[in-house]
């Protein structure tokens, strides 16, 4: 395991009293894999990435338990300093909108020179040469050229791929990857996703890869986590949460989204909307949308249970 | 029959840089397109292709460089002041975002009821009894009306809305990016919704979309657009299951699979859409082309012909 987090909790004090966007999540991710992390707004799915870097909105949110173990480190235990060597070196981010991401007023190549130079300083013009590299890697077309831009002469999906080098030139061991392609056009996220792929392979990157959209988890993941209102209700391989979700709400999740070969009818919506974290339902806070709840899902939260080889979800009613 | 909507090579170009010395941008550059009464049109494309700027004018929130957009046989661009009152009744628009296009201050009733306000002159209670019934249509609570945007989530707020849309009859909705904005569990609520919708009331809408999935559950005729110019157009299912220009195969094969098992060849693009400010000669698209055949696409611009019951603008179906 890369990548091993156990029973982490963040907290939030606001004006509506305290919440737990992250409530006991657990999971491991394995060298070379990319792990899909699904979810709605408010279900914790971006709380929990910035948790594993260390980046929570500071001071109204902290973690209240848990584990990150980082290549066998706990990372958790590491002092601000040490924190700020591992992100960046052993693991990085790249969020939705490469816009904020880049610094405005830098060109193009002092922003990757900055990056490398941060983890393994050196003379300015063998950086050079290996932030040109770097941004050719990514499949920028003439990379000297483009190391003078200006964030704002290029394009959506070319910031992208700037921000993608600047998060992978220190060769890390996993990427967090927040909602990378939601910004950009249709045929620019498939050269993207392309190329994460491509990277993966030369490289056995792990990736977290935080999305809303199944279309990306089909095309691109491994295995999926489902999270809703802070917690992970099922984990399991890819095929399995497409072809035989445990948990109700993967399956209404997973049918609800329209698809190319079936046009025709209505669609099996969900009713209602996801709960509140300050006014969460007790026992399952699903159970309010739940075609399958019964009294008991009412009144106690279930537990995880595995449901085939390497699928679990937290359901007391699970489809097995 | 006559269309509802006809756009007749409309275009509308912008000038650039100091005193419009700048190259030209033609963001819509002559499209034919009809909309009929009932029927819901899809119009996709990446950015920069033109939809939006094509929507403005169907609005009449600007005016064409050349062309004309005819809605019910009349000029758009042409209504009297008289007439232009009655065209805001008639056509109608949902945007993308509900979190910017509801008054934060105004409380839903007026937010609801302001198409009606400025176009009738219905009493307050008859309008009160308006609002409640296109309420109760989206299936929100006609109680709700004396609350503020806020109180409601993002999907309430869609259909806060479409309500403020439909209150006054209309003949056409535009819709922009309806359901792009929202949550996955949301968003079948609110297609079915609209769907529901015109089969009750018998609307046609115009939808402007880049999730082809989406589009593939509503519309019923579909144009694709690259660089200001429709370059497919036909039937929704014979443009999904049969589709002829290059750009449009790139596009579906682009789509994202419902499943892991999906086999779907996929084409990926060579580069970006270039922008408009420079649309390479020939055919826009032959730079990115994966069937390029030839000089013919560099020099010759090709026209939309029909295919099958499609038409295509590309030099593989020429002839």
């Amino acid at each position: 395991m890369v990548l091993d987090v156990s029973n982490l909790s963040v907290q939030i004090r606001g004006k509506a009293g305290v919440i737990h966007p992250v409530d006991d999540v657990s999971f491991s991710l394995r060298p070379g894999e990319t792990l899909g992390l699904v979810g709605e707004s408010g279900s914790g799915k971006s709380m929990t990435g910035l948790a594993l870097m260390r980046l929570l909105p500071q001071p109204a949110a902290r973690i209240t338990q848990g584990r990150i173990t980082l290549a066998g480190q706990d990372i958790l235990a590491f002092s601000d300093r040490q924190m700020r060597s591992v992100r960046g070196r052993d693991i990085s981010m790249i969020l939705q909108d490469p816009q904020t991401s880049l610094n405005p007023v830098w060109r193009i190549g002092a922003q990757v020179i900055e990056a490398l130079r941060l983890h393994a300083p050196g003379p300015s013009t063998a950086l050079r040469v290996r932030a040109v590299e770097l941004l050719r890697w990514l499949g920028i077309p003439a990379p000297e050229a483009r190391m003078r831009a200006f964030p704002h002469e290029l394009s959506g999906g070319m910031r992208q791929r700037v921000v993608g080098a600047i998060a992978l030139s220190s060769a890390p061991k996993v990427l967090i990857a927040d909602e990378p392609t939601t910004a950009l056009d249709v045929t620019i996220q498939a050269q993207f996703l392309r190329l994460l792929r491509d990277i993966q392979a030369e490289t056995g990157l792990s990736i977290l890869f935080i999305t809303h959209d199944f279309g990306v988890v089909a095309r691109l993941c491994h295995r999926v986590m489902v999270m809703y209102a802070g917690r992970v209700v099922e984990t399991g391989p890819v095929r399995r949460i497409f072809s035989a979700p445990a948990h109700p709400y993967t399956r209404a999740l997973v049918a609800s989204v329209p698809r190319l070969d079936t046009p025709e009818g209505r669609l099996p919506a969900i009713p209602g909307q996801p709960p509140a974290l300050w006014s969460l339902p007790s026992g399952c806070a699903f159970a309010p949308r739940c075609p399958l709840a019964d009294a008991r899902c009412h009144l106690k939260a279930p537990p995880t249970v595995v449901t085939a080889p390497g699928q679990s979800a937290a359901c007391w009613r699970p489809v097995a | 029959m006559t269309a509802l909507l006809e756009l007749s090579r409309l275009a509308r170009h912008f000038t650039t840089g100091l005193a419009g010395r700048g190259p030209f941008v033609r963001a819509l550059d002559g499209v034919d397109l009809q909309v009929q009464a009932g029927e819901t049109h899809a119009v996709i494309g990446e950015s920069g292709c033109g939809k939006t700027t094509m929507a403005r004018l169907i609005l009449n929130l600007d005016r064409p460089t050349a062309g004309k957009a005819c809605f019910d046989d009349q000029d758009i661009h042409a209504l009297s002041a008289k007439r232009l009152r009655w065209f805001r009744r008639d056509v109608q628009a949902v945007f993308q975002d509900p979190w910017a296009s509801l008054n934060p201050r105004m409380r839903v009733r007026d937010t609801v009821a302001e198409a009606l306000i400025a176009t009738t002159s219905l009493s307050r209670k008859e309008i009160d009894a308006r609002v409640a019934r296109a309420l109760e249509e989206v299936e929100l609570r006609p109680d709700q009306m004396r609350n503020f945007p806020h109180e409601f989530s993002g999907g309430q707020r869609q259909r806060i809305a479409i309500a403020s849309a439909l209150i006054s009859n209309p003949r056409l909705i535009i819709l922009d990016e309806p359901v792009s904005a929202l949550d996955v569990s949301i968003r079948a609520q609110i297609m079915n919704l609209l769907k529901d919708l015109q089969r009750d009331r018998g609307m046609a809408f115009l939808l402007i979309a880049h999730d082809l999935a989406t589009t593939r559950f509503l519309a019923d005729q579909v144009s694709v657009m690259y660089l200001g110019r429709i370059v497919e157009t036909g039937p929704a299912e014979e443009v999904f299951a049969t589709p002829r220009h290059p750009y449009t195969r790139a596009l579906i094969s682009a789509a994202l699979p419902s499943d892991p098992d999906t086999d779907s060849a996929e084409i990926i693009l060579k580069g970006e859409s270039p922008s408009p400010l420079s649309v390479p000669q020939g055919c826009p698209f032959h730079p990115r082309c994966p069937c390029f055949i030839g000089s013919i696409c560099e020099t010759d611009r090709p026209e939309l012909q029909s295919s099958g019951r499609s038409q295509v603008s590309c030099h593989l179906h020429s002839r």
